[in-house]
């Protein structure tokens, strides 16, 4: 978590959000050296839906770039869809389909093979995600998001240091 | 003494069938006994009428009444207005001890073939996933307490070598959030985020 370390990540997250933080994995820690183990970074709604998740470790300026896209997004979708949550959710799945187009360059609009999204990365695939389903409640995605997108195990287990040194 | 009608006139006759005493030769054309009978008899009927037409009139009134609340509540039913909200509340206050992949597809009208890939890309099913809650969480910052000891949602709280802020729980991030209009930000990780060794 060393990019939560950088001052202007710190000041921009505590302008923007509030924040805390979830244990839903564990790792094992083997001959002192750690092994699994990541993290997911959500950006919700205080009503605990998901605008966008930053899946795995990032360094500073990944997480604060993607942190001013969800705040100038969101800030973007008020302004044109007032409170209307469907057109929330619509204006969310555009912006994402929109970075999956242009930085991963996968068309959800075009009727393409979908062959392509075998190379997507970890952003490409949280991109994809949450263009089919923007606004998603936490607790109905975080697991795909570690299990399927990180690879991890969802648990609760205490980290495991028994090989520890 | 008994009176008797005989063929328009009006004859009264003595007690023993005598020869009247009194004879007119005017016809009787208004009987006024009669017609004071008839028409509160009349009158009777037209108020039993009334009376039982108001009463028919408000019993279908009121079965209308019920009709349209019933069917306004029949539409609001299907509506967001009803619905959702109950559906939120219902979701906040059951806080699901286990989510399904699957349930991604009850995430609102999205595009079924659109959704279909991403989860195929996904790979598709999880195996089951034990309880998430928020007793797994870390007791970060220590709640404040008013003058009467009651405690109140904190707005203090411990940064961990960071320089962001983290409350104890993401209910309570979540409450702060929309107290204060922000967002919220909660990196869900893998081992002890206030141990630096096992972050």
């Amino acid at each position: 978590m060393n990019a939560l370390a950088d001052e202007r990540v710190g000041d921009y997250l505590n302008e923007h959000f509030v924040s805390s933080y979830q244990k839903v994995g564990t790792f094992r820690i083997v001959n002192g050296e750690k092994q699994g183990g990541n993290v997911a970074s959500y950006f919700l709604t205080p009503d605990r839906r998901v605008l966008h998740v930053v899946a795995g470790p990032a360094n500073a300026d990944t997480l604060l770039r993607e942190a001013r896209w969800v705040v100038e997004i969101y800030k973007a979708a008020q302004l044109n869809t007032t409170d209307d949550p469907d057109a929330l959710k619509s204006f969310f799945r555009k912006a994402h389909a929109h970075r999956l187009k242009k930085e991963h360059k996968l068309d959800v609009s075009a009727n393409e093979e979908w062959e392509p999204r075998r190379a997507l990365n970890t952003a490409g695939k949280v991109h994809l995600l949450l263009t089919a389903a923007p606004l998603v409640k936490l607790e109905r995605v975080y697991q795909v998001v570690f299990e399927n997108i990180l690879g991890e195990t969802i648990s609760t287990d205490p980290v495991d240091s028994a090989g520890a040194e | 003494m008994p009176v008797q009608f005989d063929r328009g006139t009006l004859c009264v006759r003595g007690a023993n069938g005598s020869s009247p005493a009194i004879r007119t030769t005017e016809p009787v054309l208004i009987h006024w006994p009669a017609v004071a009978a008839a028409g509160t008899l009349a009158l009777l009927l037209v108020a039993g009428f009334t009376l039982a037409a108001w009463l028919v009139g408000r019993s279908t009134g009121v079965g209308r009444d019920q009709a349209l609340i019933r069917g306004e509540t029949n539409k609001l039913a299907t509506t967001d207005e009803l619905v959702q909200p109950a559906q939120r509340i219902s979701a906040e206050l059951a806080q699901p001890d286990r989510v399904e992949p699957s349930e991604i597809q009850g995430a609102g009208s999205l595009d079924p073939a659109l959704h279909k890939a991403a989860l195929d890309y996904l790979d598709g099913a999880v195996s089951s996933s034990p309880v998430i809650t928020d007793e797994g969480l870390a007791f970060v910052c220590r709640p404040l307490t008013d003058p009467t000891g009651h405690t109140q949602v904190s707005d203090r709280c411990e940064t961990f070598g960071t320089h962001v802020r983290f409350v104890r729980t993401p209910t309570e991030a979540a409450t702060l959030a929309q107290r204060d209009r922000k967002l919220v930000f909660l990196p869900q990780i893998s081992g002890n985020f206030e141990d630096q060794r096992f972050t």
